[in-house]
């Protein structure tokens, strides 16, 4: 079944470290079609020697595309990098990436989503606990207009992430990076509809098969597992059926 | 040969879509992925009362022949831990699981409640134990480990495990906390795939997650095989 994984790792750090070949090796292993990579450098530690490590890894490479890693830890450089990549297709939009808690609610944030007003891609926000989906609430109401990717939905705090998304409406989903507990695509699509639930694997913090397990699991429709794997991620990115090649 | 899941519970936990988790559901999991027989402890034994968990584990198994019932073993209660580990051995359970992860204790010879249960453990078949993201592990517990032992553990500690898996042969983990990516592969390249063994804490989790984990590590087929199948059946006899 073809497939988009929304949220992969470039890097150095992991049992495999996800070099761009090991990626392109785990996509093909993993029969998805489609990776969607931000830099563990980006997400970590230097923003824009980061990003500028993402960009390599994305030229030329079909099967690949890109996120710009923005922190409210570093708001200019992250400023600085939406100016400079999300003028190209290959990057479907910025990963707010808070490398602590409470940093969603921070002046930080508020400068990075003051600039990326202008864009109109969506935003993925790493979301791993409770506080972070509050925060993701207050967020997601203040700019209505935006698309928020709840990547992780909540970790273990899934059910606080399905009421969010329930109350504010521009927010979906991404739940296979917050673990594999049984039960819960199944809650998301009843209450939310599998069209606001998008699929990552996470790699290399995850193993592809987690993800991909959990959603072969769920008791939802085949057409509901096909617009979480891939459906949803095309009309979401505007990407066509040849987009990977 | 049927896959073996080392790690499986039944009863409640809070904030999961399936709060109760029931025989039925483990069943089903288990049916749909191909898992033949499943090791279970109760999560009242280790939330509430080890006693108590543990006759709901047994009478679990007792309904259900594909179970094998697991006693939670709470070693700060010596020494009632004592007597119940006496009276679970009486009733045939051959599978002990220590929790220092939820429990609080280091998982230590230092500990003394620990070691003088370990002790008593000479009839078991397999001592499962949850380590858990921060539980002091003692290289001095090396030498209690006198039966095969398997650790669910965070992938971020497994080299831990290696180390002193070089201290004791006991030594074995199952993949329930390693699905992280290459994970697997580092526990068969560095332990050796006979002590690596299945788990996938189902139903809280899901069965299928850790199965294709496991289908999608990058091990010979031998291996994994041995993994899902031959290790568990092995040491359980």
């Amino acid at each position: 079944m073809p497939g988009i994984d929304l949220a992969a790792e470039l890097g150095t750090r992991g049992f495999s470290p996800p070099t761009r070949d090991r990626l392109l090796c785990t996509l093909q292993r993993a029969r998805l079609d489609l990776m969607a990579i931000a830099s563990q450098r980006a997400l970590w530690e230097d923003v824009a020697a980061g990003n500028a490590e993402t960009h390599a890894a994305i030229q030329c490479q079909a099967a690949l595309r890109g996120w710009v890693v923005v922190t409210p830890v570093h708001p200019d450089a992250s400023v600085a990098d939406l100016r400079r990549y999300l003028g190209q297709e290959a990057f479907l939009g910025a990963w707010l990436h808070p490398r602590g808690p409470s940093q969603l609610a921070s002046d930080g944030t508020q400068e990075i989503l003051t600039a990326y007003r202008r864009y109109t891609r969506p935003l993925m926000v790493t979301v791993p606990d409770e506080a972070a989906v509050r925060d993701l609430e207050t967020l997601a109401k203040q700019m209505p207009q935006l698309k928020v990717i709840a990547a992780g939905a909540g970790g273990d705090a899934w059910l606080a992430s399905v009421a969010a998304a329930k109350r504010a409406v521009n927010v979906m989903l991404e739940p296979f990076t917050g673990g594999c507990h049984r039960g819960k695509l199944e809650a998301m699509v009843e209450v939310l509809g599998s069209h606001r639930i998008l699929f990552a694997t996470g790699f290399p913090a995850w193993n592809p098969g987690a993800a991909l397990g959990l959603l072969a699991d769920a008791k939802i429709s085949d057409a509901d597992k096909q617009a979480i794997l891939t459906g949803n991620a095309r009309k979401m990115f505007g990407l066509g059926q040849n987009s990977t090649g | 040969m049927p896959v073996i899941d080392c790690n499986t519970l039944l009863g409640f936990w809070p904030g999961s879509a399936a709060r109760t988790l029931t025989p039925e559901a483990l069943l089903e999991s288990m049916r749909a992925r191909g898992v033949g027989r499943s090791l279970v402890w109760h999560t009242a034994a280790v939330c509430y009362s080890a006693s108590v968990g543990n006759s709901l584990a047994v009478e679990a198994a007792r309904a259900h022949p594909e179970l094998l019932p697991v006693a939670v073993i709470d070693p700060r209660d010596y020494p009632g831990c004592q007597a119940e580990i006496t009276t679970r051995l009486g009733e045939g359970v051959r599978v002990f699981r220590f929790c220092p992860a939820e429990h609080g204790y280091p998982f230590s010879a230092q500990y003394a409640p620990l070691a003088v249960a370990l002790g008593a453990l000479d009839e078991a078949r397999l001592v499962c134990v949850h380590l858990g993201l921060a539980t002091p592990l003692g290289a001095d517990i090396a030498p209690l480990l006198v039966r095969p032992t398997v650790f669910t553990l965070p992938a971020s500690r497994l080299g831990e495990i290696v180390a002193l898996a070089q201290q004791s042969p006991a030594v074995h983990v199952e993949v329930s906390g390693l699905l992280v990516g290459g994970a697997i592969e580092a526990a068969v390249q560095h332990l050796g795939a006979p002590r690596v063994l299945f788990g996938s804490a189902s139903p809280l989790m899901a069965l299928g997650s850790a199965i294709t984990a496991v289908q999608y590590a990058e091990i010979s087929d031998a291996d994994r095989a041995a993994l899902l199948e031959g290790n568990a059946a092995r040491l359980l006899g």
